[in-house]
């Protein structure tokens, strides 16, 4: 599989580590392993003594992109959470790592505030933490994002979607089967029934517990459910069914 | 000012004119020694009318199915009113985007001709066709059953009804009545408004509520005595007039032929017959809880179930969940079915004409969604599924059924009517018609 680096940006506390995180994870499941990169770990480990002077910020990206663009030329899947609030320094490790997916985590300040359980905008309002992105720091909007996602408005399920969906739109990522959630009620009934009885044929029923759901919740006849039932109705009327 | 010229004057070469009447017999519009219901019809077509022979089993989803596509069940996928999902026991209702085959109007739009189809059964929910459709039984919502959309308001203001309440058809017989002539009135009236407004090449009023009148009140056709007998005969002059209407239309236009048809014939009932008890009562089908009314309860012990009005299929490892028959049992579980149905006696009389295999009826893509056996009733023997039934027989508030072998086919071009004539042939015939 062909590496690739998924960067996500946005301002702090805007929800890009635990989408990293859930892509990750979501990955796992796909059987792929992917490196997490964030920047509590690269500034303990890699950027050590770096401020939060536009400097120092862009020499702490610019390492991490160098970091991306090895693993990304070896194959790797990796996921980058970083605020990176400036645009020139995206554009050069976009440069950088090549095969780059661009998400933007936009999320409104008020929101980010209200999840901020350190308190950092508190001080940063304070006037306690300079240079603090949001606040007393520009966040350039990417201007060109693969995808932008709205942790203010849409769920985490519907940010990871799009962000799988894009993968795969990009090649990046293999499509993965469709899954089909089972709803609780076919669940007991498929216990239910296995216990009770003596089925000859188990995968058949598995299939039928399967396409019964499906047949349910595909908009694939165009027939609703409620229209099911009149038509059932009027042929009754007419004697055509029983 | 001079008069704004129709469309259909302007435009140039073969039209054809397609009037379907659901459910009217060639005896109803022969008359067979008697006055015609149609005596308009059967002057106009003279010596250009005959038996026709519908689908099997004879109902309008398939029959029509098959005159729209040319071709059976095994093609174009549509065997009943019901089916089970595949490898379930959920019913589910063909409709008209599970049609498998491509159907006339389709086929003519490649060729540039426009078509104006109104209320041609199993075409719902209506999809974009080349030219105007308004989809006919079992189409539900106006919303759903019309295309292009831009014909909804006017229907609606119009208060065309795409079916009438067949509930009334039991106890309430006036209002039923009064419901028809209402329906098929306005229908004629929105016919009248497409006649003159679209650019057509094939234009096809279908009349529905021939067949309602006769599941109701058949057995009012012949006897002078019956409550309903002028009623019955006034709905049927009505219809014979709306048709005289259209062939005086198409004469004047020029070059219009002209077919008329029906999806199946009809005849009075003697006895309805339900096919499931009788197969309990065999031993081939059990229900896990005597009670039970639905096929989600069938044992796995059972070897066939039958589905409305006279399919039987073949309870199949594999196919169905619960199913344990093998390929290796199938063949003399068919044979020992024929035997039980062929032999099958009410009233000392047998009541088939013939048991089907489903090799000697269909064949093509959709085969595996055939029932394993088909049969086919004597008239009068009305076949019914019947799950819900404690008894083999019985009667109810109908008078009249489906007939199978006495549909009609008329056409202004008599010399291309093939002897015997079925319902599968016309498509082929329309494009004689055609020219194409």
């Amino acid at each position: 599989m062909k590496g690739v680096t998924v960067w996500f940006t946005g301002l702090p506390c805007s929800g890009k580590t635990t989408l990293a995180l859930r892509l990750s994870a979501e990955l796992k499941k796909r059987g792929i392993q992917a490196e997490d990169l964030d920047g509590d770990i690269t500034r303990k480990y890699l950027s050590k003594g770096l401020g939060f002077s536009k400097e120092d910020r862009d020499e702490n990206i610019r390492r991490v992109g160098f970091v991306c663009s090895l693993l990304t030329r070896h194959g790797a899947v990796t996921t980058a959470a970083f605020v990176s609030p400036y645009r020139s320094i995206r554009a050069e490790i976009r440069e950088m790592i090549g095969n780059f997916i661009e998400v933007y985590v936009k999320c409104s300040l008020d929101k980010c505030i209200e999840r901020d359980v350190k308190g950092m905008y508190k001080k940063a309002m304070a006037g306690e933490i300079k240079n603090f992105t949001g606040i007393s720091d520009p966040f350039e909007e990417p201007e060109n994002p693969e995808v932008i996602v709205e942790t203010d408005k849409e769920s985490e399920d519907e940010s990871l979607r799009k962000i799988l969906q894009k993968m795969e739109e990009l090649g990046t990522l293999p499509a993965a089967g469709k899954d089909i959630f089972i709803p609780d009620y076919l669940r007991h009934d498929l216990i239910k029934n296995l216990a009770s009885q003596n089925f000859p044929d188990l995968p058949t029923f598995v299939i039928h517990i399967l396409s019964r759901y499906v047949s349910q919740n595909s908009g694939s006849s165009e027939i609703s459910k409620a229209e099911e039932d009149a038509v059932r109705e009027k042929l009754k009327k007419l004697g055509y069914i029983s | 000012m001079a008069r704004e010229v129709s469309p259909i004057f302007k435009k140039k070469g073969k039209k054809l004119l397609i009037i379907g009447l659901d459910g009217v017999s060639h005896e109803m519009l022969a008359g067979n020694g008697q006055p015609s219901l149609f005596p308009n019809l059967k002057k106009f077509f003279a010596a250009s009318t005959v038996k026709m022979s519908a689908s099997i089993p004879e109902i309008s989803a398939v029959s029509w199915s098959s005159f729209m596509t040319g071709t059976q069940s095994g093609n174009h996928g549509i065997f009943g009113f019901v089916d089970l999902t595949a490898g379930t026991y959920q019913y589910r209702f063909p409709n008209f985007s599970d049609l498998k085959a491509p159907t006339f109007f389709d086929e003519l739009g490649l060729k540039n001709k426009h078509s104006v189809i109104i209320n041609l059964p199993a075409t719902y929910p209506a999809r974009p066709i080349p030219g105007v459709l308004i989809s006919g039984f079992v189409a539900l919502d106006l919303e759903k059953a019309v295309f292009p959309a831009s014909y909804i308001p006017i229907l609606k203001q119009m208060g065309y009804q795409i079916d009438v309440d067949a509930g009334k058809g039991k106890d309430k017989k006036n209002e039923f009545l009064a419901d028809l002539h209402c329906a098929l009135k306005i229908r004629k009236q929105i016919a009248d408004i497409l006649w003159e407004k679209e650019n057509w090449d094939v234009f096809m009023f279908t009349v529905t509520e021939t067949d309602r009148l006769q599941h109701f009140l058949y057995d009012a056709c012949g006897d002078s005595r019956h409550p309903f007998h002028r009623e019955f005969n006034g709905f049927f002059n009505e219809v014979d007039q709306i048709a005289a209407d259209f062939l005086q239309r198409a004469a004047s236009c020029g070059d219009v032929e002209v077919v008329a048809l029906s999806d199946h014939g009809f005849c009075p009932i003697k006895s309805e017959v339900y096919l499931n008890p009788i197969l309990k009562k065999h031993g081939y089908l059990s229900m896990e809880k005597a009670e039970a009314k639905s096929l989600a309860n069938i044992s796995a012990q059972s070897k066939a179930f039958a589905l409305d009005p006279s399919r039987i299929y073949i309870h199949q490892k594999g196919k169905y969940f619960k199913g344990g028959v093998t390929p290796a049992d199938m063949q003399k579980i068919r044979e020992d079915l024929r035997q039980l149905f062929e032999n099958y006696e009410v009233g000392g009389e047998k009541i088939l004409s013939r048991v089907y295999f489903k090799e000697e009826l269909y064949s093509g893509a959709q085969m595996a969604a055939a029932p394993d056996l088909v049969l086919l009733s004597k008239p009068g023997y009305d076949l019914k599924g019947g799950l819900e039934k404690d008894r083999e027989t019985g009667i109810s508030h109908f008078s009249g059924m489906h007939r199978q072998d006495n549909a009609f086919f008329a056409c202004s071009r008599g010399e291309l009517i093939s002897k015997p004539m079925t319902i599968f042939d016309v498509k082929g015939l329309l494009y004689k018609l055609l020219a194409i």
